[in-house]
C-alpha cells in the first residue's frame, strides 16, 4: 500500500462533530463502563505529543517524511481529543488543560524517562530503530481503528457512532504510512526484522500502556475486546504480514497476558 | 479546548474516581498559566498549505535563491525545535502541547511554500557548499545524542519554570524569521513575493502566542525571570536550529541583513521580552499564580494524590 505524504497532509482535517446531535446525549447517556472507556481513549489521543516526543528524540526525527507525517498525525490526533473531550464533557467529565497536565505530572519519572529509554534504544540500535517505531506505531494504530469501530457497533449512538467512525477512518490513514515505512525498512533487512521481532513479541502492549494505569488499560481491551476472537486474529493477521512477524500473535498475546477473555 | 461547563441535565453515573467531574486534578486549583491568547481560536483556524504558481516564480538572482534556502532550512525545522521542548518539562503543558499541534502544523506549510519557491523552476534545493565547523559539529552532536538524555532530567527537576525559557526563544525566533522574511521581501517579485508576504502575515499569531506565554512567565515569578536570562544569555541566536548554526549562516545573514532598517528590525525581534526582563512587572498574568515546581516535589498543588 503507497503512501502519499504530500496528499495525506494536503487532506488533512481536524475530525468534526458540531454536525452530530449531541443533544441526543441527554436521552441517551452513555454508561460509567462506555464513559471509563471513552475518557481512556480521549487521554491516550491528547497524550500523543508524549508518543511523539519518543518518536523524536529518536532518528526518525531526521526524515523529511516521517517529520512530515508527525506533524500532521499529531495535530489529527490531537483534535480526536478534542472530540472526544467534548462527548464525555456532555457527561460531566471534564478533560481539559489542567486534568492533562495533571497526569502528566502524576506520571513522574515514567514519562521523562520514557524519552530517555527511547534515546538509548536509538542510540544502541541506529537506524533499524526506526523500523520498531514504524512497526510498533502500525500495530498500535491498527488496535486503534478496531477499538474505535467496535465501540461504535457496541453503543449504536446516534452522536456517539457516527464520531467514531470518522476517527477510526483517520486513523487508517495513519495504519497505511507506518505500515508502508515499516514493510520498506523491514525488507531484505534480517538485523531490522530481528530487532523488531524482540520488540514486538516481548515488549508491545496494547496502545495506552504506559501513559494509563494498569487497571485502566485492563478496563478498556476487556471492554472492547472481550468475546471478540476473530477481531483480535484478524489483527494478528494484519501484523503477520510484516517481514520477520510471520508467526506472531501480539495482540492474543497481550490480552490473554491482562487476562481478556478471547 | 474550551472551559464552559457541562449541559448534561440528568446526571449519568460516572466511573469510579472521579471528583468534581476530575479524575486527576482538582477543580478550582488550576495549575495551568493562562493568557490572552486563545489557543481554541487558533487551533480552530489553523493555516494550511499556500498554493504557489509555479510559473509566476523568478527568484531573480542566486543571492535571493541562497537567502530563501537558508530561511527554508529554519522553517522547516520546527519539529527539531519540538523535539527540543517536547523531550522536558514543557511538555507536560497541555495549553503549550495543544497550540503546538497546530503550531507545528502550520510552519509545516511555510515550509513547504519556500521549498515550492525554491523548486519552481524545476531545480533540486540548493545545498550549503561550506563545510561544518567544529563547534557546529560538537552542538550538532550534543542536540542529537546528549539533549535526549540531559534535557529530560534536568529540567523534571526544575519543573515548569523551564517553560518560560523555551517560550521566550520561540517567540523571538518567529519575530526573527518574520524580520528576515521582511528583510528579503523587497527583492522579490510577483509570485514570490505574495507568497513571502503571506509568510510574514502567518507569523504574527505565533510571535503573539509565545510572546504573551513569556511576557506572563516573566512576570509571574523571579525564578522564571532568571530562568529567561538564562535562556536568553548573549551566546544563544534565534536564527539557528536549535542552536546549531546552518553551514550557510555567515553569508545568509550579510545578505538578508544588508541595510540598517533590515537589521534594526532583527534587532527589534527579542527588544519587547528583553526591556520585560529590565523591569520585570509583577502580576501580569491569569491561571495558576506559581510555576508547578519539579519532580523531587512528591506532592502537587491542583494534582490529585
Amino acid at each position: 500500500m503507497a503512501f502519499d505524504l504530500e496528499k495525506y497532509a494536503e487532506t488533512s482535517e481536524r475530525v468534526t462533530w458540531e454536525d452530530l446531535d449531541f443533544e441526543s446525549f441527554r436521552d441517551q447517556p452513555l454508561d460509567a463502563d462506555v464513559l471509563r472507556a471513552l475518557r481512556y481513549m480521549c487521554d491516550v489521543e491528547y497524550h500523543t505529543s508524549c508518543y511523539l516526543r519518543d518518536l523524536l528524540v529518536t532518528r526518525s526525527h531526521r526524515k523529511d517524511e516521517a517529520r512530515g507525517f508527525m506533524t500532521t498525525w499529531n495535530r489529527e490526533e490531537f483534535w480526536h481529543g478534542e472530540a472526544l473531550s467534548a462527548v464525555l464533557k456532555e457527561h460531566g467529565m471534564h478533560v481539559d488543560y489542567d486534568e492533562l497536565k495533571a497526569k502528566r505530572i502524576k506520571l513522574g519519572w515514567q514519562l521523562a524517562l520514557g524519552t530517555v529509554t527511547q534515546a538509548a534504544g536509538s542510540s544502541m540500535v541506529g537506524n533499524d530503530f526506526i523500523a520498531v517505531h514504524m512497526t510498533w506505531g502500525a500495530a498500535n494504530e491498527l488496535s486503534a481503528v478496531a477499538a474505535y469501530r467496535r465501540l461504535s457497533s457496541m453503543v449504536e449512538h446516534p452522536a456517539l457512532s457516527p464520531l467514531l467512525e470518522r476517527i477510526a477512518q483517520q486513523e487508517t490513514r495513519h495504519v497505511a504510512f507506518y505500515t508502508t515505512q515499516a514493510r520498506a525498512k523491514l525488507d531484505d533487512n534480517d538485523r531490522a526484522q530481528m530487532f523488531v521481532r524482540l520488540a514486538m513479541t516481548k515488549l508491545w502492549k496494547p496502545v495506552g500502556s504506559g501513559i494509563m494505569d494498569d487497571d485502566e488499560v485492563r478496563h478498556a481491551m476487556h471492554h472492547l475486546f472481550a468475546g471478540q476472537a476473530p477481531t483480535v486474529d484478524k489483527l494478528d493477521q494484519r501484523v503477520q504480514k510484516f517481514p520477520g512477524l510471520e508467526d506472531a500473535t501480539i495482540f492474543r498475546t497481550a490480552f490473554e497476558k491482562m487476562g481478556v477473555p478471547l | 479546548m474550551t472551559h464552559t461547563p457541562s449541559r448534561a441535565h440528568q446526571a449519568p453515573a460516572l466511573p469510579d474516581g472521579y471528583l468534581g467531574g476530575r479524575l486527576y486534578s482538582v477543580a478550582g486549583e488550576t495549575i495551568t498559566l493562562l493568557t490572552s491568547f486563545d489557543v481554541d481560536a487558533y487551533t480552530h483556524a489553523a493555516r494550511g498549505r499556500i498554493r504557489v504558481e509555479a510559473s509566476g516564480v523568478d527568484l531573480g538572482g542566486p543571492g535571493v535563491r541562497d537567502d530563501l534556502a537558508f530561511l527554508w532550512r529554519l522553517d522547516s525545522a520546527a519539529l527539531s525545535e519540538a523535539r527540543a521542548f517536547l523531550a522536558t518539562w514543557t511538555g507536560n503543558e497541555a495549553r503549550i502541547t495543544a497550540f503546538v499541534a497546530t503550531w507545528a502544523y502550520e510552519r509545516l506549510w511555510l515550509g513547504h511554500a519556500v521549498r515550492d519557491l525554491l523548486t519552481a523552476d524545476g531545480s533540486p534545493l540548493p545545498e550549503p557548499l561550506r563545510r561544518a565547523s567544529l563547534g557546529t559539529r560538537a552542538r550538532g552532536f550534543y542536540v542529537e545524542r546528549g539533549l535526549p538524555f540531559v534535557a529530560p532530567v534536568w529540567t523534571s527537576i526544575v519543573g515548569e519554570s523551564v517553560t518560560v525559557g523555551h517560550m521566550a526563544r520561540l517567540a523571538i525566533q518567529e519575530a526573527s524569521l518574520q524580520a528576515a522574511y521582511s528583510a528579503v521581501l523587497p527583492r522579490l517579485g510577483g509570485e514570490a513575493a505574495r507568497v513571502v508576504t503571506e509568510i510574514i502575515g502567518r507569523r504574527d499569531e505565533m510571535i503573539r502566542f509565545f510572546g504573551l506565554e513569556a511576557a506572563a512567565r516573566i512576570s509571574r515569578s523571579p525564578q522564571e525571570a532568571r530562568m529567561a536570562k538564562l535562556f536568553l544569555l548573549p551566546s544563544w541566536r534565534p536564527l539557528r536550529i536549535v542552536g546549531v548554526p546552518d553551514r550557510d549562516e555567515a553569508r545568509a545573514m550579510a545578505s538578508l541583513f544588508r541595510t540598517p532598517e533590515d537589521r534594526a528590525r532583527l534587532a527589534s525581534a527579542d527588544r519587547p521580552i528583553r526591556e520585560l526582563l529590565a523591569i520585570r512587572p509583577t502580576g501580569w498574568h491569569h491561571g495558576s499564580s506559581t510555576p508547578t515546581p519539579g519532580l523531587l516535589r512528591r506532592q502537587h498543588r491542583g494534582v490529585r494524590s
